[in-house]
């Protein structure tokens, strides 16, 4: 049985057929003070449960809706429940960099053991070290093949796959032996205070008068991408985009 | 993408914007469900 939130209908609908599994949509709602509600739905057959409700966005909404999720689903029987969450929130601080910072992903996982998760999927996670950070049995799923099939059906496919940083290098790598194309990897540094970051390519790459497709795993402000975009311009390549990211 | 993300990209030069829906929103133009239904039957998951 699968039982989705509100953040995921389709990939629960697409997981369901794929599956040959039923589906059933948790009842969400928001009280008037901003505090999530949820209600299991009348089912059939709870003992083995997959939870579908990806943690974005609004994160903490999400999360909490899947705490609540989960802890109703072990009230009504669920005797193991396993939770696909693609989007795994909170991975960024993964380690402590600055003294009095927390290691995020530790106390999310706590939460979520707590209420009754017994093991989880998501999807190219921000770094290991977040999913490690978890506490759980937790599979970092990778979607290299999706994501070479959907470059490579580009109307003009890219000559060079580009990595914005080391960290990402083994996703575009991939991809890029994948598909024939040539890999570029830049160098990050992020100012720890500011948020600033700076960006070169760590090798000086032919890439003049080629297509570039960018690789990474989450785009949010879209600042880092413009940046290299920036640092790119003076290899003169032809067009500097399209740009893939798996969140 | 939050913000002005995808102005911000369209001035940088980026001509499109390929996503999963790991996040559904207009930018999602693959399906990541094959890959996770491989992992989740690997694991156990069975149909049914």
């Amino acid at each position: 049985m699968i039982v989705y939130g509100s953040s995921s209908t389709q990939l629960a609908a697409d997981l369901s057929r794929l599956l040959g599994a039923s589906a059933a949509r948790f009842e969400t709602k928001v009280f008037p003070d901003g505090e999530s509600y949820v209600r299991l739905p009348r089912i059939d057959g709870v003992e083995k449960t997959l939870v579908v409700n990806t943690m974005y966005p609004n994160q903490d909404k999400r999360l909490v809706e899947t705490l609540l999720m989960c802890d109703a689903l072990k009230r009504n029987g669920a005797k193991k429940i396993a939770l696909v969450s693609p989007y795994l929130a909170y991975a960024r601080q993964d380690k402590v960099f600055l003294q009095g910072e927390p290691v995020s992903p530790q106390p999310i996982g706590q939460a979520l053991r707590c209420s009754g998760v017994d093991e989880m999927f998501v999807v190219e996670a921000h770094s290991d070290e977040a999913v490690s950070a978890l506490g759980l049995k937790c599979w970092n799923v990778r979607v290299v093949d999706s994501m070479s099939k959907a470059v490579s059906s580009l109307n003009k496919t890219p000559q060079v796959v580009a990595a914005p940083d080391e960290k990402a290098s083994h996703r575009a790598k991939a991809i890029a032996d994948r598909l024939g194309l040539e890999l570029i990897v830049f160098s990050k540094q992020r100012d720890r205070i500011t948020g600033e970051v700076t960006t070169h390519p760590s090798i000086e790459a032919d890439v003049k008068g080629k297509t570039v497709v960018f690789v990474d795993d989450i785009i949010s402000t879209g600042g880092s991408i413009a940046q290299l975009h920036a640092s790119l311009r003076r290899l003169e390549p032809r067009q500097y985009s399209p740009c893939a990211s798996t969140h | 993408m939050v913000g002005g993300a995808e102005e911000l990209l369209a001035s940088s030069g980026v001509v499109r914007v390929i996503g999963s829906n790991t996040v559904e929103n207009q930018f999602t133009a693959y399906s990541i469900a094959p890959e996770l239904v491989e992992e989740l039957r690997r694991q156990g998951f069975q149909e049914g």
